[in-house]
């Protein structure tokens, strides 16, 4: 009956009002009326936009169209072995400096104390095939809670930006550990870090 | 059949390891003087990294390197060429590049056999103009990731 008197877009409106349901009593998973608010605030965010097609007694498609240009990100920018990279700010919990002399090995992996507990480090140059610093000291930021934690080490922290992310489109320009790049105004580009698939990768090494 | 005879396609002439290649120019966006190249790590050999090219952050490959002959550094002749193909913009690097030229189409043909060598895959056809053999390149094959070269990379 609906849908012969509103159209899809009044429709959609509708559907996405604070506190609609179309449920009369509310289970865990859904009926509070917040689902599809909560979809749609979140495309407005991006800037993106959803559509609705729908036909009774067949069903509905929700479109939601992004665009590429994601966002803007607070992000520190490191530099290893003479590189420029960006890290989102979102993940990092703290920057630590960590004298060279600290770093004890176990096995494979290199240690570092860190609030009474014991901080595995990623060392980025590795990972990345570039040149490690020569300075007596180094910079480490820290990503993950608690036991999950693990210092990325870079050598130096050089300082904070708002940088637009960009994806690196092209197949032959994808590689694991980086998620896109950004323009720092220089017309350079600088890689931004995959924080979460450079911590997975430490983690399948354990 | 004089209209036949006049039939030219327009193409982009660029030089590597002294040799003349080129491209169709309906392939070709346009081409620019190398700036900064940023390396990305663990990428295929052939890609030197990405740059910043018209609002769109783009991989650059070394036609160098992916055709065999060794690398040199770069000069102010180098040139890279930015090319779209289905969807793609991929910048590719060579030694230099100053020339549009419609060649006849009657003095294009397919590359002879003896040519396999290096760039011999990514041959499309050869142009005789005058007294220069023209190797005309298929855009496709030359971006084409090369699937062993992935897997090395993320090993």
């Amino acid at each position: 009956m609906l849908s012969g008197e509103l159209d899809e877009a009044t429709l959609l409106e509708v559907l996405s009002t604070p506190g609609f349901s179309t449920r009369d009593e509310a289970d865990k998973a859904s009926g509070r009326g917040v689902g599809m608010d909560v979809v749609r605030r979140a495309v407005d965010m991006l800037q993106g936009t959803i559509r609705l097609e729908t036909r009774a007694g067949a069903g509905s498609v929700f479109r939601i169209q992004l665009p590429l240009t994601l966002a803007i990100a607070d992000a520190l920018i490191v530099s290893v072995g003479g590189e420029r990279f960006a890290v989102p700010q979102a993940g990092v919990n703290e920057v630590i400096e960590i004298e060279k002399g600290s770093v004890r090995r176990l096995e494979n992996n290199e240690i570092v104390d860190y609030r009474g507990a014991a901080l595995p480090l990623i060392r980025l140059s590795r990972l990345f095939g570039l040149p490690d610093g020569h300075g007596n000291f180094f910079h480490s930021f820290v990503v993950g809670e608690g036991k999950q934690a693990v210092g990325i080490a870079v050598d130096r922290v050089i300082g904070q930006a708002e940088i637009v992310i960009r994806a690196l489109s092209d197949s032959l320009a994808q590689v694991p550990g980086i998620s896109g790049a950004t323009e720092l105004g220089d017309g350079r580009i600088v890689l931004i870090l995959d924080v979460p698939a450079l911590t997975r990768r430490l983690r399948q090494v354990i | 059949m004089s209209d036949e005879k006049e039939k030219t396609e327009s193409f982009v002439l660029f030089e590597l390891a002294g040799t003349t290649y080129a491209l169709p120019s309906s392939e070709v966006r346009q081409l620019e003087m190398i700036e900064h190249i940023t390396p990305v790590p663990n990428a295929a050999s052939t890609v030197e990294g990405v740059v910043y090219s018209r609002g769109q952050v783009i991989p650059a490959i070394s036609l160098r390197t992916r055709f065999g002959f060794p690398k040199v550094p770069y000069d102010i002749r180098s040139r890279l060429i930015v090319v779209g193909l289905n969807e793609r913009v991929i910048g590719l690097i060579v030694d230099s590049a100053r020339e549009f030229r419609n060649i006849p189409i009657d003095a294009i043909s397919p590359p002879p056999e003896g040519l396999a060598e290096l760039s011999g895959p990514y041959l499309e056809a050869v142009a005789n103009v005058g007294e220069n053999t023209i190797l005309i390149l298929d855009l496709a094959e030359v971006i084409k990731a090369d699937a062993r070269e992935i897997i090395i990379a993320e090993g």
